[in-house]
């Protein structure tokens, strides 16, 4: 092959290189094979705020069937909370514009809680908003304490729990028996067993982190 | 001394809409739904999502909300018409006035040379039976500490850059780092280098994805393959297996070489699980495909399950598709070494250093560390 015909080609490659991309995108237009990256919330928010829409749909994905679901926890009422998920998908990109979001998931949890109370709210002043739904919800915290101890430790720390707690701990979390199970065991309502397990848990956490203190 | 066990706090895996379907639904085995309530116990979200959802009315109406998922936008049919009209004549226009041989080399894809937005992305899922097997089977071994795994190691004749290895004989010239090339690979004795007193390796086509080296799948199929993913994944644009089966009669398939990149680039990262995961699905559907047999293999020695490594490098050095059989075999050596003892791989281990090919130096090595 001479030199000419080298040069030729060399002008050829981006042509053929688009023709291969545009092929791909079309054939992604007509398959539907809409694609989607295994990019964190924020990544996909940035996309959403720079006018990338599949990113909205990448979100709806992750997160409409649990706002759904808090929404069916405060409203009780399966139209209102499907109407409550799609009107805050709807406003979601002027949302993100507007605000400054750090951490996607626990920022769409507060916004769609707030917005399921305010309808509560506007039901009138007979409409009055359940206290447990009220009640600041208590964020995980830094668990790492829970996370790195040994078996020794968590035995001596689910020791020093009250009775209650320390049997649904033991069989939620070291024998790995679910809610019903553990109520079943237990004797207790599973709302019980849930309320046992999240004060167990928070104070497990504690007594872990004094324990790590001292021994600093 | 403290016993360490594994962290009981901590889920096992993401948690996915279809999982939370399922539970709302009551359905699951009480390990499943274990699973499922020790998100619920971590995440505030989860845990009131899943008050919600155990309230009557709505599972039915959670599936009825999939009509509203906002759409991805699509382009207008008159963009669309333009764009095929512009290929028609690109393609027309090269395929009519270059060569041949340089329109192969110039006009396929070069794949994975970047992970570019708006690839298509489709999760290979393996069945959970086979899933647990595999975990259980990773369970009772030991991953390898990353500097004793697979090109952690000094050079290796797969990676890209591996004209750099200790080659006893003199070496080939050095090449720039390849990212990512379809190269054509000429026996060894067809080139003016010097003359190696290694076997010649074969001519096989390569690919290299994230500088590993791949027989290119026009070498092993007269048509880049398509993967069937409906049996077991859910293509991503697609809430859960529940709305893609309502969704579409389609069959969702994902071309050889888009899956291998996916797979590539988890090994690349040193997702070994992942990739091993990926390639079993690709065997599953192609048994005999050399390329996923290979990594899949080193992938298996990696995470310390000897066993199912050897199985793989086993076939990989005695397949048809002569391209790997060196590294399979050192492999696979390695292997036994580890299972059954240096006793048992010092014949292999005498086979690969009298073979003088790339890795003779290293299995030299070896056998005089047991002297």
């Amino acid at each position: 092959m001479g030199s000419g015909s080298w040069q030729f080609n060399l002008v050829l490659l981006p042509t053929a290189t688009a023709n291969w991309r545009l092929l791909k995108a079309i054939d992604e237009m007509f398959l539907r094979r809409t694609v989607i990256e295994n990019i964190s919330d924020e990544a996909l928010v940035e996309r959403l705020n720079s006018g990338h829409h599949a990113s909205l749909a990448a979100l709806w994905d992750r997160y409409a069937h649990l706002l759904f679901g808090v929404g069916m926890k405060y409203l009780k009422d399966t139209e209102r909370a499907k109407d409550m998920v799609v009107e805050l998908f709807a406003s979601l990109p002027d949302l993100l514009r507007k605000h400054e979001v750090k951490t996607f998931r626990p920022w769409i949890h507060t916004v769609m809680r707030n917005r399921c109370l305010m309808v509560l709210r506007k039901g009138g002043p007979e409409a009055r908003v359940p206290d447990e739904l009220l009640r600041d919800h208590e964020e995980p915290g830094d668990e790492a304490a829970l996370h790195e101890a040994t078996l020794q430790r968590l035995e001596a720390a689910v020791d020093k729990l009250n009775e209650g707690q320390q049997e649904c701990v033991r069989l939620f979390y070291l024998e790995r028996k679910s809610y019903s199970e553990t109520a079943e065991r237990t004797g207790l309502s599973v709302e019980q067993v849930r309320s046992h397990l999240q004060n167990g848990r928070r104070n497990l956490r504690l007594i872990l982190e004094r324990h790590a203190d001292q021994n600093r | 001394m403290p016993t360490r066990i594994a962290d009981p706090f901590s889920p096992r895996g993401p948690l996915t809409s279809e999982q939370i379907q399922r539970y709302a639904q009551g359905e699951g085995s009480p390990a499943e739904r274990h699973e499922v309530e020790l998100h619920a116990e971590s995440d505030p979200l989860v845990r009131e999502a899943i008050d919600g959802l155990w309230m009557p009315g709505a599972p039915k109406a959670l599936a009825d909300l999939r009509k509203h998922r906002p759409a991805k936008g699509r382009a207008s049919g008159w963009l669309i018409a333009g764009g095929v009209l512009i290929v028609i004549v690109g393609l027309g226009w090269t395929f009519l006035r270059s060569d041949p041989s340089a329109m192969d080399a110039t006009s396929r894809p070069i794949i994975g040379a970047k992970n570019e937005p708006g690839r298509s992305i489709v999760h290979a899922t393996l069945p959970d039976t086979q899933r647990l097997a595999l975990k259980v089977e990773l369970a009772k071994g030991r991953a390898l500490p990353k500097d004793e795994q697979a090109g952690h190691q000094g050079a290796e004749h797969f990676m890209a850059a591996h004209a750099a290895a200790p080659v006893r004989n003199d070496p080939e010239p050095v090449p720039a780092p390849i990212a990512s090339l379809a190269v054509e690979v000429r026996p060894d004795h067809s080139t003016d280098a010097p003359t190696s007193l290694a076997p010649p390796r074969s001519s096989r086509k390569l690919l290299f994805l994230h500088d590993l080296e791949l027989v290119d799948p026009s070498e092993l199929y007269p048509t880049d393959p398509r993967l069937v993913m409906n049996e077991h994944a859910v293509d991503a644009r697609f809430a859960d297996a529940a709305e893609r089966d309502h969704t579409t009669d389609e069959q969702v398939t994902a071309g050889y070489s888009d899956f291998m990149e996916q797979a590539m680039a988890k090994f690349a990262q040193g997702d070994r699980l992942g990739c091993l995961e990926d390639l079993m699905f690709l065997l599953d559907q192609f048994p005999d495909d050399v390329n996923a047999l290979f990594y899949a293999g080193l992938c298996a020695y990696d995470l310390g399950s000897f066993a199912r490594a050897e199985r793989y490098l086993d076939r990989v050095q005695h397949h048809t598709i002569d391209t790997y059989h060196e590294e399979a075999a050192w492999y696979y050596a390695q292997c036994i070494e580890r299972s059954r003892g240096p006793v048992a791989a010092r014949e292999l281990f005498d086979r690969i250093a009298k073979a003088n090919g790339f890795y003779a130096v290293k299995a030299q090595d070896k056998l005089i560390d047991r002297k």
